[in-house]
C-alpha cells in the first residue's frame, strides 16, 4: 500500500520526531511511504478563526498534491488536521467539481492511530517504553473522527510500558487555536485543570495524537517546572528505534 | 457583552466563583452521565426531538398559526410581539387592565432577555421572581449566572449575609433554614399578586396548550392563583403534537440536571371554564420574535432555534467552566449563549463571543437536540470579519486579518514556504526572547514555555534521508 | 397589517414558503421507551417514587384507606387538611372530622388553604417508568391541595397505573382539560450551594397511597 505522509506544519517545523517515527510505524505497517515537500498547512487555523477564503486555498493545495502522488491513503499524525480535511467538502459548497475532489480525498484520509489499527491491522509496534502513560483524547480526533480506543489499544502493544486513565482524559486541554493566545489566562487555567489530572494520576508522561495540544500541554508543564512530559503518540509507539 | 476579555480576567481572579462553578458543572455533568446509563437509546431520542424541531421550524408559519387558533378556542388570549418593547408593553398593558401592581414571576430566560422586569418597574409593577435563584438573584440585583441554577455563583454565607439584609434571617442560616424563611417571604407574594407570568418550555399547536418545567412549584403557584396568567414565550417553542412531549421531558432534566423528569410539569390549556375550577380567569400568551425569524433564515443558524435551554452545554464547556455565566455578558451564557447572543441582539455587540470558545466540541456532544455549536461558532467568526472588513474594524482586527494574509500568502507554495519558514527560524535563533514579548507569542508566553523550531525541519532531513 | 400578520409575513419570508402551503406532516411519534411487564408495575413505581424523594403506602383494600390517611396524617402531626372534591376523598370528611382533623375544602379562603398541614386528592393516572403521578384539574379540584400544605397525601388505584410517559400522553382525555399537573416526588430546589432542600414552594412530603383492589376509581 502507498501511503502519502502528510507530517502537517507544526510537525514539520517545530517537532519533526514526529514526522520522522511516523514514516518508521507506517513502513512497520507494510506501507511505502511517500513524501510530497509540497505540503504546508491544511488550513485549519485560517478556518478556526473565520478565514474560509484562505483555508479553501489551501485546501486546493492539499487535494491536488494528493491526486498528483497517486498514493492509496493520505496518513496524518494529526486528529485535528485529519478533521480539517474531513471537513474540506463544507468549504467547496459553492464549487461541485472541487467538493468532489475534495470528498474523494476525505474518503482517503486517516489520522495515523486510526490508520494502524483499521487499515492496516497491526498487532504490534517497533519500540519500547519504560514507564507510566496517560492518554489525552484530543477534541477533533476524540469528537470529528470518533479516535478513543486506537491510540490506547495501540499504547498496550508497548513493551514495558503502562497505560494508565486520567480523569477526564476526554476534556480539552485549553488550546484551541488562536484561542491560546487571545485568551492566555482562560487557555492555561483550562490546562491547568488537565495538568491537575496528570499530576493526579501520576504518569511519567501525557501522551496524544495532535502536537499543537501537545505544545501547549508541554509548555505549561515545562512553565511549572513539572517532570512530566508531553509526547506525541508516534514517538511512543517507535520510541527506541533508529528513525 | 462587550467586554468578554475584561469580565474573564475577573471571573478567573475570584476563587470562591470558581470553587463553586467548579462544583456544579461537575456535579451535573457526572448526573447527566448517570442518568443516561438508563437510557441506552438515548443517540435515537436526541435523533428523533432534533427532527421534530427542524420540522417544526420548517413550517413555522403552520405551527404558530394552528397553536394560536387552537389557544384562542380555549379561551386564551394570544399576542403576538415583534420585538422585546413590544412585548413589553403588552404585558405592562395586561397589567394596568387587571388592575394590579404586584406581580410573581416564574423562571423564565425569555423575560430576563427583553427586561421585562425593568419595563414593569417603570410602570410601577412590582414583579417578583419566585424560583429561589432568580429571587436571590433579584435581591441582588445580578444577572442569572447559570440558565439553570441562576445563582450558583454564590456560596450559603453569601446568600445568608444578603437575606440577612434583605429579610433579617440569621447570617449563619442552612440552606434548609434560608429556603424556608424564603418560602415564608414568597408565599405572602403569591397570595397578593394580582397577575402570575411565566415563560414556556413547549407549546403545543394541536391543543393550544403550554407546557412548563420546573422543581420548585412557583410556576405552578405563579400560573394557579393569581386571576391573571401571562406566558411570555419565544416563537420557536412551538411543537407540532402532545406525543412529542415524550421525547422532551425525558431530554431536557436529564441533559441539564440530571433528573429523569422535572418534578411538576403543568400542561395549561386555557383559563378555567367553570366557578369551580381552581386555575386564573384569563391567560395571555406572548409569542415572542425579538430576532427569531433573522436566525430562521439560514439552515445552518436555524439549528440554534431548536435550543430547549437545557444548560449541558455550560456545564461542559471548558470555557464556562472556568469563567462562568457573567462573563459572557448576556442572559444566554455559555456555548449556546455565544451563538444566540450574536444574532439576537447584534452582532456587532456580541462580536467577542464566538471566539471564546476553544471549538472542543464538547457542547455539540452534550447537546440534548444535537446543534453543532462549534459549526456555528465558525459560521459566526466568519461573519464577525466580514462585518469588520465592512465597517472600520478596530486596529488589533485588522493586524490580524493582515497576519492571516500574510501568513495564507507564504502557505501557498513551495518556495514560499521554504523562504517563509527560513526566516522565521533564523529570527526564532536571532530573536527569540525578544519575541516572546511581542503579539502573538506574548500571549502565548503568558503561563506556557514558547515551543522553538527544531533545527533541522522534518523535510529537511527526510531529503538528507532520501 | 396585524403583529399577527407581521410575524407570520417575517416567518414565510426566513423560510422562502408561501401563505396556505401544504398540511406539513410531522416526524411519526415513536416508541421512546419499552413498556414495563404489567407485573413489574407497582413495584417499579414504588422504586422510582421514592426515588425521586417520596414515599408510597401500599393498601390492600380500600377499606384500610382511613386508618393509613389517620396514621400519616398523625405522625406528620397535621391537624388541619385541604380535601379535594374526588369522592373518595370525600367520603373521609366525616370520620376525619370525628377524629379531630379540621377539613378545608379546597375553595376554602386562601389563607387558611395556606395555612392547612396537609392536602389530599386523587391521582387520575401515575406512570410506573418515573414514579409520576397525574393530576387532571378537570375530573378533581387538586391544584392548590396538592401544592399549598407542606404534606401532600395522594391516593391511586393500582389499576390506574401506566407503563410509560409516552402511554400517559396518549391516555390523556381529548380535548385536554384546563390544567394537568405531572408530579415526580415533593417540590425541591438545589439553589444554594447544589443543597437538595424539599419543599421550598411545594410540599415537602408527598405520600402514594397505592389502593390494591380495582374499581375504586
Amino acid at each position: 500500500m502507498r501511503v502519502a505522509l502528510y507530517v502537517t506544519c507544526l510537525v514539520d517545523q517545530v517537532w519533526p520526531e514526529v514526522g520522522l517515527a511516523s514514516a518508521a510505524l507506517l513502513r512497520h505497517a507494510g506501507c511505502e511511504v511517500l513524501f510530497d515537500d509540497a505540503q504546508t498547512c491544511c488550513g485549519q487555523p485560517a478556518c478556526n478563526t473565520g478565514y474560509a477564503a484562505h483555508g479553501r486555498a489551501l485546501a486546493q493545495n492539499v487535494i491536488a498534491q494528493f491526486e498528483r502522488t497517486g498514493a492509496d491513503a493520505l496518513v496524518l499524525p494529526s486528529g485535528s488536521c485529519a478533521a480539517q480535511i474531513h471537513h474540506y467538502p463544507g468549504l467547496f459548497t459553492a464549487m461541485p467539481d472541487w467538493q468532489q475532489r475534495a470528498t474523494h480525498l476525505a474518503e482517503h484520509t486517516f489520522e495515523l492511530g486510526q490508520f494502524l489499527v483499521h487499515q492496516r491491522k497491526i498487532k504490534s509496534v517497533p519500540g519500547n517504553f519504560v514507564g507510566t502513560v496517560g492518554w489525552h483524547d484530543a477534541c477533533h480526533g476524540l469528537r470529528d473522527l470518533g479516535i478513543c480506543d486506537e491510540p490506547r489499544a495501540l499504547l498496550k502493544m508497548v513493551p514495558g510500558l503502562t497505560l494508565r486513565e486520567l480523569p477526564f482524559a476526554d476534556a480539552c486541554c485549553g488550546f484551541g487555536g488562536t484561542f491560546a493566545v487571545k485568551y492566555p489566562e482562560i487557555s492555561v487555567a483550562i490546562a491547568d485543570r488537565k495538568v491537575d489530572a496528570i499530576a493526579a494520576a501520576s504518569v511519567d508522561a501525557v501522551v496524544s495524537g495532535d502536537v499543537s495540544c501537545l505544545m501547549h500541554l508541554r509548555g505549561r508543564l515545562q512553565r511549572l517546572g513539572s517532570k512530566v512530559r508531553a509526547l506525541h503518540l508516534a514517538e511512543v509507539l517507535a520510541a527506541g528505534i533508529a528513525t | 457583552m462587550e467586554n468578554f476579555a475584561a469580565n474573564a480576567l475577573a471571573a478567573l481572579a475570584n476563587p470562591i466563583q470558581r470553587e463553586a462553578l467548579h462544583k456544579a458543572t461537575t456535579t451535573f455533568a457526572e448526573r447527566r452521565l448517570g442518568v443516561l446509563l438508563r437510557a441506552p437509546n438515548w443517540q435515537d431520542w436526541r435523533t428523533h426531538a432534533r427532527a421534530i424541531k427542524d420540522h417544526t421550524l420548517e413550517h413555522l408559519d403552520y405551527y404558530l398559526q394552528q397553536f394560536a387558533n387552537n389557544a384562542a378556542a380555549r379561551g386564551c388570549v394570544v399576542h403576538w410581539a415583534a420585538t422585546g418593547d413590544d412585548a413589553n408593553r403588552i404585558v405592562t398593558e395586561i397589567t394596568k387592565a387587571a388592575n394590579t401592581t404586584a406581580a410573581v414571576k416564574s423562571k423564565s430566560m425569555t423575560t430576563e432577555e427583553i427586561h421585562l422586569n425593568e419595563a414593569l418597574a417603570k410602570a410601577g409593577v412590582d414583579a417578583v421572581e419566585t424560583d429561589l435563584g432568580e429571587w436571590i438573584i433579584q435581591l441582588a440585583g445580578e444577572v442569572p449566572f447559570h440558565i439553570v441554577v441562576p445563582a450558583i455563583h454564590k456560596t450559603r454565607a453569601q446568600i445568608g449575609q444578603l437575606l440577612h439584609e434583605k429579610i433579617g434571617v440569621a447570617k449563619d442560616a442552612s440552606a434548609a433554614e434560608l429556603t424556608a424563611a424564603a418560602r415564608v417571604v414568597l408565599r405572602e407574594k403569591f397570595a397578593a399578586a394580582g397577575i402570575g407570568i411565566s415563560g414556556g418550555n413547549f407549546l403545543i399547536a394541536e391543543t393550544g396548550s403550554l407546557l412548563i418545567l420546573e422543581n420548585e412549584g412557583n410556576a405552578r403557584l405563579c400560573t394557579s392563583l393569581p386571576r391573571v396568567h401571562v406566558a411570555v414565550v419565544g416563537i420557536e417553542k412551538v411543537i407540532p403534537r402532545n406525543a412529542d412531549l415524550d421525547v422532551f421531558l425525558k431530554l431536557l432534566p436529564r441533559s441539564g440536571t440530571g433528573q429523569d423528569l422535572t418534578t411538576y410539569q403543568s400542561l395549561l390549556t386555557g383559563p378555567k371554564t367553570a366557578a369551580s375550577h381552581e386555575g386564573p380567569a384569563e391567560i395571555h400568551i406572548v409569542l415572542l420574535d425579538n430576532g427569531r425569524t433573522r436566525m430562521l433564515r439560514e439552515p445552518k443558524t436555524r439549528q440554534a432555534l431548536a435550543c430547549i435551554r437545557c444548560g449541558a452545554c455550560l456545564n461542559a464547556c471548558p470555557v464556562y467552566q472556568q469563567v462562568g455565566g457573567h462573563a459572557y455578558g448576556s442572559v444566554y451564557p455559555g456555548p449556546i449563549g455565544a451563538v444566540i447572543t450574536p444574532q439576537l441582539v447584534s452582532l456587532k455587540r456580541g462580536k467577542q463571543l464566538p471566539f471564546a470558545s476553544t471549538l472542543c466540541g464538547a457542547c455539540r456532544e452534550v447537546c440534548p437536540v444535537k446543534i453543532d455549536i462549534p459549526e456555528l461558532l465558525l459560521h459566526l467568526r466568519g461573519e464577525v470579519l466580514v462585518g469588520n472588513q465592512a465597517a472600520k474594524a478596530a486596529a488589533p482586527d485588522r493586524l490580524q486579518a493582515l497576519g492571516f494574509s500574510i501568513w495564507a500568502f507564504f502557505m501557498r507554495g513551495k518556495r514560499r514556504y521554504a523562504f517563509a519558514t527560513t526566516l522565521a527560524r533564523c529570527c526564532d535563533r536571532m530573536f527569540s526572547p525578544l519575541l516572546r514579548h511581542l503579539p502573538p507569542l506574548s500571549g502565548w508566553h503568558k503561563g506556557r514555555e514558547l515551543p522553538r523550531l527544531a533545527k533541522r525541519s522534518f523535510r529537511a532531513q527526510w531529503r538528507k534521508q532520501g | 397589517m396585524s403583529d399577527r400578520e407581521k410575524i407570520l409575513a417575517a416567518v414565510r419570508e426566513a423560510l422562502g414558503t408561501k401563505e396556505g402551503a401544504p398540511v406539513p406532516q410531522p416526524p411519526p411519534p415513536v416508541t421512546i421507551s419499552l413498556p414495563l411487564q404489567s407485573t413489574e408495575l407497582v413495584a417499579h413505581f414504588a422504586q422510582r417514587v421514592v426515588a425521586v424523594g417520596g414515599r408510597v403506602q401500599r393498601l390492600a383494600a380500600i377499606t384500610d384507606l382511613l386508618g393509613a390517611v389517620l396514621a400519616t396524617l398523625h405522625a406528620a402531626n397535621a391537624h388541619s387538611v385541604v380535601l379535594s372534591d374526588a369522592p373518595i376523598v370525600q367520603a373521609m370528611r366525616q370520620p376525619l372530622t370525628e377524629n379531630g382533623i379540621t377539613c378545608l375544602r379546597s375553595d376554602a379562603e386562601l389563607n387558611h388553604l395556606l395555612a392547612a398541614d396537609a392536602g389530599i386528592t386523587t391521582a387520575q393516572y401515575g406512570i410506573a417508568e418515573t414514579g409520576t403521578l397525574i393530576l387532571d384539574a378537570g375530573r378533581e379540584r387538586s391544584r392548590l391541595a396538592s401544592l399549598l400544605p407542606p404534606l401532600h397525601l395522594c391516593l391511586l388505584p393500582e389499576s390506574q397505573l401506566l407503563s410509560t410517559l409516552g402511554e400517559a400522553l396518549r391516555a390523556l382525555p381529548h380535548p385536554l382539560p384546563y390544567a394537568i399537573t405531572f408530579v415526580s416526588g415533593p417540590s425541591r430546589t438545589a439553589d444554594i450551594e447544589l443543597q437538595l432542600v424539599v419543599g421550598v414552594h411545594g410540599p415537602k412530603d408527598l405520600c402514594v397511597l397505592l389502593i390494591e383492589s380495582q374499581k375504586q376509581h
